[in-house]
């Protein structure tokens, strides 16, 4: 799923293994999140949103939004 | 909360998960060659139970540890790979020393007890799933 958890981590001037420790997931997690490799769970998704202040949608890209159904 | 927290908290459980059922099996292998094969069947089947339940419950914090994605990477490794892996064995074993040989089956035994255990985790966890069909 693309997302914006690069950016958002950049902005902030975290390391992937500090946001990890953050979020309490391995280093590898945020990895593979960022390279769009892993689609995260609705908790972590929640999560990451939560410590980020944004919207979920704002932090990953909802790929579906504009199909008819 | 403290800098690498979390992984090492990771790391505690890991290692935990790997010493702990080593240090479990390596004693009661030794205690498993002094017996009789079929004497005191009920001791050492009940004992070796105990024994296995231990091995889980000292990887139960490393489970919980876990993050979502390392988890999933664990179920489907251990899914696709211990099966086809188990299958492989299972395979040669036929072929070098046929099908009625003790080897084949007890790997036939072995992998009829991880189907067993798989559909009986699977039917627990489907009825856990259970919500208000409309």
């Amino acid at each position: 799923m693309k997302n914006c958890l690069r950016d958002l981590r950049k902005a902030r001037g975290l390391s992937q293994a500090e946001l990890a420790e953050a979020i309490e997931v391995s280093r590898q997690t945020i990895i593979a999140m960022e390279a769009d490799k892993y689609d995260p769970s609705l908790p972590m998704a929640y999560r990451l949103a939560a410590y980020f202040g944004v919207a979920v949608e704002d932090l990953f890209f909802n790929p579906f939004v504009g199909d008819a159904g | 909360m403290s800098q690498a927290n979390y992984s090492r908290r990771l790391r505690k459980t890991t290692l935990l998960a790997f010493l702990g059922p080593l240090a479990l099996a390596i004693p009661s292998g030794f205690l498993l060659r002094q017996v009789v094969p079929g004497e005191q069947f009920w001791l050492v089947f009940l004992a070796s139970l105990l024994v296995i339940g231990a091995a889980f419950w000292a990887c139960v914090p490393w489970w919980r540890t876990m993050d979502d994605m390392q988890k999933h990477g664990h179920m489907v490794s251990w899914y696709w790979g211990g099966m086809a892996g188990g299958m492989l064995v299972l395979a040669w074993l036929v072929a070098a020393l046929g099908l009625n040989s003790d080897q084949a089956l007890g790997a036939v035994a072995l992998i009829m007890g991880q189907t067993l255990g798989f559909l009986i985790f699977w039917a627990v966890w489907m009825l856990r799933q259970r919500g208000a069909g409309e």
